[in-house]
């Protein structure tokens, strides 16, 4: 606990300045509400499920497929 | 989820085969549609087309009366996307082209998304190394991941991958700048180079920046709990492959925004470079 102590007097109030304008800087690059929405479909990520589940529901699939991942990748 | 290259490649070559008759091999990316009975209908890979598509696919969905589907769990795993160790902390990555230069292909305005993979092992060694409060390397495997695989430019798409040895410099050091009860806080920064050339897909190809973060660990979990950063380079490519668009000409900014991602979604989508396994993504280091 000593050393926390020390720590955050020593170091902490620069980090803590630098914090926000990073912060402000993330955020500028954060996808806006639009680039997000095709986020809102409930998609599942394995696609044998996806057609055990249709076929459970008697539903049919619609399946999105790129290089990389539709949801994470590029 | 790999649908070629792994051992769903031959199911997947089929269902293309008979949901895009136009279909001559190659990329097989776009949309389909898939009946209940566990088969694909209908394929198509044109955004304005979409509507279309979904509405054909519903009417030959009603045409071909659902059928029990086999599905075994062999199945599922292997459909099953690289699943991260226990116990790592997943970092959500955007990158943009900021400003996008003048004259360039709008396809430069889209958004580049991945994850970053830090193992427990890799906290705990940071949490080791940076008790005293001095300056100190950031573990191998992180700078290698992110100089190698993640401080890219997939604006237009998935990158033609980077090698370690094309990194001529990543110097990251990490510093403990509070302590918190179980938490630690540290701050990062560091300078990273590459440059490679392999023609005729491109002649010269680079980026150079510099990084800048922090990040709070969770001591009893070696889980990372929060983690802000940002990379800001200068990439230049002469690559013609890309049919989505160019990229800008000459030397342009390319800016990464890196956050944790403790949401339920990071953890089903591996790092693009682990989508054919997580051990070749984990492994990755720069020879200097």
């Amino acid at each position: 606990m000593k050393r926390s102590t020390f720590l955050m007097s020593w170091l902490g109030a620069p980090a803590l300045a630098q914090s926000s304008e990073l912060e402000q800087r993330i955020r500028a690059l954060l996808p806006s509400e639009a680039e997000n929405g095709f986020m809102q479909v409930p998609w599942r990520t394995n696609i044998m499920e996806a057609i055990a589940e249709a076929g459970r529901a008697n539903k049919p699939v619609f399946l999105w497929v790129m290089n990389g991942n539709p949801l994470g990748c590029a | 989820m790999l649908l070629t290259g792994g051992p769903l490649n031959s199911w997947w070559q089929q269902q293309v085969r008979s949901a895009r008759r136009e279909w001559g091999g190659g990329s097989t990316q776009g949309y389909y549609v898939f009946g209940a009975d566990g088969n694909a209908v209908l394929g198509d890979n044109f955004i304005p087309r979409i509507p279309s598509l979904l509405d054909r696919g519903h009417q030959l969905w009603r045409q071909n009366p659902a059928r029990p589907v086999g599905v075994s769990e062999q199945n599922i795993r292997n459909a099953q996307t690289a699943v991260a160790p226990p116990g790592t902390s997943i970092i959500r990555l955007f990158n943009r082209i900021r400003p996008v230069p003048p004259g360039a292909s709008e396809m430069n305005a889209m958004l580049g998304r991945d994850y970053l993979w830090i193992t427990a092992d890799e906290v705990r060694e940071l949490l080791s190394a940076g008790a005293g409060g001095q300056s100190f390397a950031m573990p191998r495997g992180v700078v290698a991941r992110l100089a190698v695989f993640h401080l890219v430019d997939n604006i237009r798409g998935q990158v033609w991958p980077w090698q370690p040895q094309s990194v001529s410099r990543a110097n990251f050091t990490a510093r403990l700048v509070r302590a918190n009860g179980g938490a630690r806080m540290f701050s990062f920064s560091g300078d990273y180079a590459k440059r490679d050339s392999r023609p005729p897909q491109w002649n010269d190809r680079g980026q150079e920046g510099r990084v800048e973060g922090e990040f709070e660990v969770d001591v009893t979990t070696a889980k990372i709990t929060r983690f802000r950063a940002i990379a800001d380079s200068l990439a230049w490519s002469d690559a013609t492959y890309d049919r989505n668009g160019a990229p800008p000409s000459g030397r342009y900014p390319l800016l990464t925004a890196m956050v944790e991602a403790n949401d339920e979604l990071a953890q089903r989508v591996a790092p693009e470079p682990a989508a054919q396994g997580g051990s070749f993504y984990l492994n990755v280091r720069l020879a200097r």
